[in-house]
């Protein structure tokens, strides 16, 4: 097993990939070397004895929280209020950059 | 009188009294904001001329006998609260030209309840902070010693409030961003429990630890401040449909017989004496009032930290991925460095082949950390520990590692993870004035019983009246 978490180029690239975002070529070794650093110390959570233990992903137990489905006038957008926030709009539209 | 010097409860008093108008009140804040705010960096936003139209109102109403929780007061909002017509910016450049078409919850009903908003205050970009440090604004400069930080991530609340700039101000607390800067400014703040408040319309940091609550000069401003945004939202299905109880009537109840707990792992060798000896003397206080001091233990401490860091970074990760600038805001590229970081930390405990690892493994440690506070409750009321392990430090001191300013957060982030509330109130200071606070942790909706134990002690010790003596 191995001791330390051993963190590449390659996974930084990777991560900012998925992430979306653009770093420079300093950034990726400096993120590198900052995010082993705390990975190193976040992996003593492996001692944690968790085999019959469930996730928590919520921590007031609240479960299943439905309304009906109608829609709330007073929180509606209109479409110039929705806009108005747009860098960049057409026609009533958000113009976004091409995908292809 | 000196209206920035008086709590809120002594200004609604005021008002009632016709000492003094809405007009004037709000006035003498913002010329102190102005006078103070160019060196101290609490605000990055100033509602003058609004601010005073909606005086103008109160002091009619007021003279109407109208009689609204917060009618007429000056407050200032974190600026990660959404504000229709106003910026609000998170403190981070990509929502530098943001203007919300629509107000959160809990500013909808601070303005029902009569508040007047002054203006935004600065923080952490994103919430991102435990120093202010990281504000895409410039540093806030805690009033006590302008070389030291406010804590964070609600620096400029804090500062506000200790400076007399407001007489409350608002905050989210995800891993400790209320009652870190209220220790480290001499003043009170609440993290609610998760779901007591609305977070809808709050700029979601790590959507299952937020807390939405508020600073304050006093207890009693607190628990009024929070009888105003408690309760159950339609548009956040995370807050609880649990009664809201009468705070103000509770806390002035006996504390004698309740149990105290006080953790071992908290008082450790990672924390300052300074710091320890503080708290010790003001649980003798309590002792002193008839409470009962218990040694406990809560054996998962260690480990609080790091699973509160996977969850949070992994949640920071997936609530800014909606920053595409197309609808609002700037590019991603527009991202300081801090937001980068943890991002990518939450990035890489998400991603495929390290999701067991991190994220899962985390949401079960955290099962274990509420198992510990919950076997703790059924031995004890409240727990007291302090805020931070140390005293307010310089700036950049520890923002040079992030591992080191991470972990600043090691005493607060328990309660984000078990989402039991807790309130951090002054418990004196160092001898270079430097203030320092305790920290009352209960069961989830143990609001009342926190304030019923804060106000006691604030009654014997009064460290409210201590004011920083500011610079221009």
């Amino acid at each position: 097993m191995k001791k330390k978490t051993l963190l590449s180029v390659e996974n930084v690239e990777h991560i900012a990939d998925l992430a979306k975002l653009t770093l420079t070529q300093d950034e990726q070794k400096k993120y590198k070397e900052q995010l082993r650093r705390i990975f190193d110390y976040i992996d003593q959570i492996s001692k944690l004895k968790t085999k019959k233990v469930i996730e928590t992903s919520h921590p007031t137990n609240i479960t299943n929280i439905f309304r009906e489905d109608k829609i709330d006038e007073s929180k509606i957008l209109t479409q110039e209020e929705a806009l108005s926030n747009a860098v960049k709009k057409k026609n009533g539209y958000f113009v976004v950059k091409a995908i292809f | 009188m000196e209206l920035t010097s008086l709590t809120l409860k002594e200004a609604l008093e005021g008002l009632e009294n016709k000492k003094f108008s809405s007009v004037e009140l709000v006035k003498s804040h913002i010329s102190r904001i102005k006078k103070f705010n160019k060196k101290i960096n609490a605000f990055v936003t100033i509602c003058e001329e609004e601010a005073l139209k909606q005086a103008r109102e109160a002091d009619k109403l007021i003279a109407k006998k109208a009689k609204n929780a917060l009618l007429g007061i000056p407050i200032a909002l974190k600026d990660n609260w959404v504000t229709k017509g106003v910026k609000s910016t998170a403190a981070s450049k990509v929502l530098d030209n943001y203007v919300p078409q629509y107000d959160a919850t809990a500013i909808v009903r601070l303005k029902a309840a009569g508040a007047i908003i002054i203006g935004k205050t600065n923080l952490d970009a994103w919430g991102h902070g435990s120093s202010g440090e990281h504000s895409d604004y410039g540093n806030t400069l805690n009033p006590w010693d302008y070389s030291r930080v406010t804590g964070g991530s609600s620096s400029g609340s804090g500062a506000a409030v200790s400076a007399g700039m407001a007489l409350v101000g608002t905050g989210t607390d995800t891993g400790g961003s209320i009652r870190q800067p209220a220790a480290f400014c001499n003043v009170v703040g609440l993290k609610p429990t998760y779901g007591r408040v609305s977070r809808y319309g709050i700029i979601a940091m790590a959507s299952s630890t937020d807390s939405i609550g508020h600073l304050t000069k006093t207890v009693w401003d607190s628990a009024r401040v929070l009888s105003v945004t408690a309760g159950f939202d339609p548009m956040d299905a995370t807050t609880g449909k649990n009664e809201v109880p009468d705070y103000e009537e509770i806390l002035r109840g006996k504390i004698s017989g309740l149990k105290i707990g006080i953790p071992k792992e908290y008082f450790g060798k990672g924390t300052d004496e300074i710091v320890a000896d503080a708290c010790h003397k003001a649980l003798k206080v309590l002792e002193d009032l008839g409470c009962k001091l218990v040694n406990i233990s809560l054996p998962h401490t260690k480990y609080a930290y790091p699973v509160y860091a996977v969850i949070q970074t992994s949640e920071v990760s997936s609530n800014l991925l909606r920053y595409d600038g197309v609808r609002y805001g700037n590019e991603r590229k527009m991202f300081g460095d801090e937001a980068k970081r943890r991002i990518m930390m939450g990035t890489h405990s998400l991603s495929s082949g390290y999701a067991d690892k991190y994220y899962h493994q985390s949401l079960k440690g955290r099962t274990l950390i509420i198992r510990d506070f919950m076997e703790a409750y059924k031995k004890v009321d409240v727990i007291a520990c302090p805020v931070w392990p140390f005293l307010p430090f310089k700036f950049d001191e520890r923002a040079i590692d992030p591992l080191k300013m991470y972990l600043s957060d090691v005493f607060t982030a328990p309660a984000n993870v078990s989402g039991n509330p807790s309130l951090s109130v002054p418990a004196g200071f160092s001898r270079d004035k430097l203030p320092i606070g305790i920290q009352f942790m209960g069961p989830n909706y143990s609001e009342d019983l926190l304030y019923k134990v804060a106000y006691a002690y604030e009654q014997e010790t009064k460290w409210y009246l201590e004011k920083p003596k500011l610079k221009e």
